[in-house]
């Protein structure tokens, strides 16, 4: 008879594997790996802890469902990764077809004040620690636009090209082209308000 | 700089240009200062996202996380890439009744067609195919129509078709 297969000593690889013949405790254990991560990118796009649980755990569904697809041209939680971003972003348009657009959204997208500011300060995160700046990006995440957000997102944390981000979000290159140049702007502006605070402090 | 100038910038920084674009960017940084503080400015500002994503962790445990996870699987689909037959089926599940009730639909029509709203045709014939069975074959050849029956022989009005 052959011997279980100690699952949490395996690699992903070859838990992948053993998923694909239909093992459900290999898949646990990919879950369980790296159920964080696959969380924390729903969560950093849609800034709600209730819509980031429902829809990480609606990746890993779809995961288990797609899983011969995969064929490890990316690791195993990059594939899940974007999984769950197709997911955020479906949620997303469904969520923008049912509410009318901001009058601040709008402005945004037209560049805001943040595109034509100097550079007063080039390097606004100088002097921060890591703990601090990680804390600070993540406040100044939730001062973006959804749209703003996802191709700071997409482009900074998933490392994807412009024509990649395009594709995704269903838009021209050039607007993902402007919307990341104000994103950038706007981190930029919002750090740098911060550092000054604590230079005053 | 322009709003032109400063995507090209970007997109320098990006490595999203080639051949011409990146040497006139080449040629503002040589010449710009303004185009340096921009290029600085954006640097620094990737650079600090790119090694700082923020973390978030789940607040539950695993078996907690697990079990949702576990029983969309189990209802959704039995294996892994089963997922096209399973829709498939569960199409005609859902679609079966309509269906039924669209073929009993189309047989009634036939059936008004050749016996109430016109009348039997000369050049049509009966044919008890089966009497065991209780089939009967209608055919019509002018309209080139061949209706198939089955009914059930305990029925008095068919016992002389016998």
């Amino acid at each position: 008879m052959a011997s279980q297969p100690d699952r949490p000593t395996l690699t992903d690889e070859q838990l992948v594997k053993l998923a694909k013949r239909g093992d459900t405790l290999a898949y646990e254990e990919l879950v369980a790996r790296h159920r964080d991560k696959v969380y924390a990118r729903a969560f950093s796009m849609m800034r709600n802890e209730e819509d980031a649980f429902d829809l990480s755990q609606e990746a890993w569904i779809k995961g288990w469902q797609r899983l011969k697809q995969f064929q490890g041209d990316s690791s195993f939680a990059t594939w899940m990764t974007r999984i769950v971003i197709n997911l955020c972003l479906d949620l997303m348009r469904k969520q923008k077809r049912q509410r009318s657009e901001s009058i601040e959204n709008l402005a945004e997208e037209s560049g805001g004040v943040e595109r034509q500011m100097p550079v007063d300060d080039p390097n606004p995160t100088e002097g921060l620690e890591r703990a601090e700046l990680r804390k600070r990006i993540d406040q100044a995440m939730t001062q973006l636009s959804e749209a703003h957000r996802t191709v700071l997102i997409l482009h900074e944390f998933e490392e994807l090209e412009y024509k990649a981000i395009a594709k995704r979000m269903k838009c021209s290159l050039g607007t993902v082209m402007s919307r990341l140049f104000y994103a950038r702007r706007r981190m930029a502006a919002l750090m740098a308000g911060w550092k000054r605070e604590q230079e005053e402090e | 700089m322009n709003e032109q100038e400063q995507l090209k910038l970007q997109a320098y920084l990006d490595g999203e240009l080639t051949g011409r674009d990146r040497r006139e960017v080449t040629a503002w940084l040589d010449a710009r200062e303004d185009a340096r503080a921009m290029l600085t400015n954006l640097q620094h500002v990737r650079a600090a996202l790119r090694g700082n994503e923020p973390e978030h962790r789940l607040d539950c445990t695993r078996e907690f996380y697990w079990q949702n996870i576990a029983r969309g699987i189990e209802s959704a689909f039995q294996e892994p890439g089963a997922g096209v037959m399973e829709l498939v089926l569960r199409w005609l599940r859902h679609h079966l009744r309509q269906l039924a009730t669209a073929g009993i639909g189309m047989a009634l029509v036939i059936f008004a067609f050749t016996f109430v709203a016109g009348d039997v045709q000369a050049d049509s014939e009966w044919e008890v195919l089966h009497p065991d069975t209780g089939m009967v074959n209608y055919r019509d050849y002018q309209n080139g129509l061949t209706v198939v029956m089955v009914y059930d022989r305990s029925t008095p009005g068919f016992a002389k078709g016998d």
